[in-house]
């Protein structure tokens, strides 16, 4: 609830009004991006050690918006067209499992996408007037997971038709980058950013209800056109 | 200009709010779920898979074990692939309450001839367990107390291409039955049917679906004998197809048997199964007792209603006194006249066995002992003590002894195929006032005489009769089983050749010998379409 009060205000001041020279920003562009994803063992009733996920690399269409608040410092809502990514099954080896749970490993069993506004308060090193324009920011993101669907793969580990539900994050986040200003209305960026993202995996196959805990450190490397106006 | 700048922007901030609300977490549920199923329902359909073992998988890890190995040589190299799921269901208590019960349902698949399409199905009764947590779908922990009986119902049955339906029993793992009604035929055969009834209804909705054959087979080991046979009797009655049945060294002729231990041929694991079974009977009928110091000794009565199932193996609750290890009966008689079958002797090798049934202090008082004997004497069981007519007691009169003959067999006769296979020397159910005395009940000239060959009994502890014993290669499996764990027993430094451990053994060990007669027994039926 605490974390709703602080974004909403800083929803409320990006719509707060300024004089007349104010401006807007629009940017829109490619963003790579790699969870670099880390999870607990997926426990639970009937549920040998040793059975994980990883959730791989995924490629989306980034937008932002920002509005500068003085000549340094900016104000930017970064957001993606949702990425689906492919979450694979991971069987250590030490797993007691069948072979046949065995040739699961490596084997997309789910695919979870990601809708993940980012709000970054940004540093800039230079007046708005400059060619290059390098920036650090910080801020946060909040991320939800939603479609969460098994795969066929998935079922067959689980053991029946399985459903998932992952927790919403919210987490401090990072960016650095650079933007090119060709002239007054067109710029390009390129960026790299991070967020602190976590969430809990919960399945449930049949009344089997399975959880694993998973933690990201997501780098997205993007680059993107921007309007000013 | 400003007024679209300004929607724009409370737009994105909508849409960001609008975002932030929801937290995720909780899983849509699939399938049908029933908290509350009525009886034969499951609680969860499609029921989940715990684990799709593959054949050559059960092959490896059978041959990894010196147990595995047995049983791998004696059910055969696994030839279909066996799914276990895990089955919830609906059924009744002893006193006929409704509760839930859950159990395993193992189906073949796989491409090898024989384990898809319309298979025949295994309906399997366990033997006493003491655990709460005994439940043979846990293929994930092989610590479960299930475990072993587990592995030999996926390798005798489902891996040669039966579909396997076994429950757990009432008061066991997630049942929401708070005891366990133990040698109770009625709710035992119920029980059977509505987790059969459960099983059917998930069959279609598996991951590999199967189907079955309409060939039904019945099992059943020790305690498990009985309910596979009052199974049996329950299906003939309702006029239910039954193809054949194995009942396996069970307690089937229940006031014989009771009378043999009450007068003082104590079995081994008398102090586990007798205060299971009193509790099961007080449920049911009621009058077995007012209080618990009626019929226990002082020093165990507490709390002994609701002692097993207990989530901690028997062997800590004996060791925490809570539970004597053998001591069923008190080593003073109740009264002179009692005095030389307190306990008894001249039995021969049973001397040391039945010496071990008496000590002080005792579960059962004197007090009730010396009850049930007179009743025993007044109204005699017709094989115990001596032979007479071989049937039930005519009007027993002590609330344990009418509570007994409430689920003695002995008032049925079978219209298929019966195989009734034990160990003549089985310590823990007595194969002579059981296995033996049903035989006789169910052959001519009893007026309770199966049809020509219907019966087969086999005692895998006797000799093979000749070149055509179909049952040869079990006999002498099981020689050599007792003849290895002897060895093993003199070998650790056993100084009574090892009679000791095959006395402590001997009826867990007869169990594969047995469930590999029956498989043979199933096989031999449908291969002569009978």
């Amino acid at each position: 609830m605490k974390h709703l009060h602080t974004l909403t205000l800083a929803c409320a001041a990006l719509g707060m009004a300024l004089p007349a020279a104010a401006q807007y920003t629009v940017k829109v562009g490619y963003g790579d991006v790699r969870p670099y994803s880390s999870a607990s063992d997926v426990s639970g009733p009937f549920t040998p050690a040793g059975l994980s996920l990883e959730v791989h690399n995924q490629q989306t269409v980034l937008f932002s918006v920002s509005r500068p608040l003085n000549a340094r410092w900016d104000l930017e809502l970064v957001l993606g067209a949702p990425p689906k990514h492919d979450v694979a099954l991971k069987i250590s080896p030490a797993a007691v499992v069948p072979n046949a749970a065995r040739a699961l490993d490596g084997q997309t069993g789910a695919q979870v996408t990601q809708i993940a506004p980012t709000l970054f308060f940004n540093y800039n090193f230079a007046d708005a007037s400059a060619k290059w324009r390098p920036f650090v920011g910080a801020g946060l993101n909040y991320t939800k997971f939603s479609p969460a669907d098994s795969t066929a793969q998935g079922d067959a580990l689980n053991g029946g038709r399985t459903s998932l539900s992952l927790e919403d994050s919210m987490g401090l986040a990072a960016q650095a980058g650079v933007s090119y200003r060709f002239n007054d209305k067109w710029s390009l960026t390129a960026g790299v950013a991070t967020a602190d993202v976590k969430t809990k995996l919960t399945t449930n196959t049949n009344g089997i209800i399975r959880k694993a805990d998973i933690t990201f450190h997501p780098i997205v490397v993007s680059l993107m056109v921007g309007y000013t106006f | 200009m400003q007024r679209f700048l300004g929607t724009s922007t409370a737009l994105a901030a909508a849409l960001l709010v609008a975002a932030c609300g929801g937290g995720g977490g909780t899983p849509d549920v699939l399938g049908t779920q029933n908290n509350s199923p009525a009886a034969g329902d499951l609680l969860q359909n499609p029921p989940p898979r715990i684990t799709a073992i593959d054949a050559a998988y059960f092959t490896a890890s059978l041959n990894a074990s010196t147990s595995g190995k047995t049983l791998l040589a004696l059910a055969g190299t696994p030839k279909c692939d066996v799914n276990v799921q895990y089955i919830q269901y609906g059924t009744v208590g002893g006193a006929a309450e409704a509760t839930t019960a859950s159990g395993v349902l193992m189906t073949p698949s796989g491409s090898a001839a024989g384990c898809s399409g319309a298979r025949p199905l295994v309906l399997y009764a366990h033997g006493t367990a003491t655990e709460k947590r005994y439940n043979l779908a846990d293929f994930s922990d092989k610590t479960n107390p299930a475990s072993g009986e587990a592995s030999m119902l996926a390798a005798m049955y489902a891996a040669q291409g039966f579909i396997v339906v076994a429950p757990n029993y009432a008061g066991f793992d997630s049942s929401s039955l708070g005891y366990h009604p133990y040698l109770n035929a009625a709710q035992s055969a119920a029980e059977m049917q509505h987790a059969l009834a459960a099983a059917r209804k998930a069959l279609p909705n598996l991951l590999n679906s199967v189907s079955e054959s309409g060939k039904l087979f019945l099992a059943g080991y020790s305690q498990g004998g009985h309910v596979a046979m009052a199974t049996h009797k329950a299906l003939q009655a309702a006029g239910v197809s039954v193809t054949a049945a194995a009942p396996m060294s069970g307690p089937y002729a229940l006031s014989a048997f009771g009378d043999a231990i009450f007068y003082g041929n104590v079995d081994l694991g008398s102090t586990l199964f007798v205060p299971m079974m009193i509790t099961s009977y007080q449920r049911a009928y009621g009058n077995l007792y007012t209080q618990l110091s009626d019929v226990y000794d002082p020093a165990y009565a507490a709390g002994m209603d609701a002692i097993l199932p207990n989530a901690q193996p028997y062997t800590t609750l004996m060791a925490t006194g809570k539970l004597p290890q053998t001591a069923l009966f008190n080593s003073t008689p109740p009264a002179t006249a009692f005095a030389s079958i307190t306990p008894p002797t001249g039995t021969g090798a049973t001397d040391a066995l039945f010496k071990l049934g008496f000590g002080n202090p005792s579960l059962i008082n004197n007090a009730t002992r010396a009850a049930y004997l007179a009743d025993a004497q007044a109204n005699p069981d017709g094989a115990v003590p001596t032979t007479t007519t071989g049937a039930q007691p005519t009007s027993p009169a002590h609330p344990m002894r009418v509570a007994l003959k409430k689920n003695d067999l002995r008032n049925w006769t079978p219209t298929r195929p019966v195989l009734l296979c034990g160990g003549s020397n089985d310590p823990t159910v007595f194969f002579k006032p059981n296995t033996q005395l049903m035989q006789g009940f169910w052959s001519a000239p009893s007026p309770m005489a199966m049809g020509s060959g219907l019966l087969t009994v086999l005692d895998v502890d006797s000799a093979a009769t000749g070149s055509s014993d179909t049952f040869a290669a079990v006999k002498a499996g099981f020689a050599q089983a007792k003849t290895a764990i002897a060895s093993a027993a003199v070998a650790a430094g056993a100084t009574d050749s090892g009679a000791s451990a095959l006395t402590q053994a001997y009826h867990s060990t007869v169990a594969p010998f047995c469930n590999a007669a029956a498989r043979g027994f199933f096989q031999t039926v449908l291969a002569a379409g009978l």
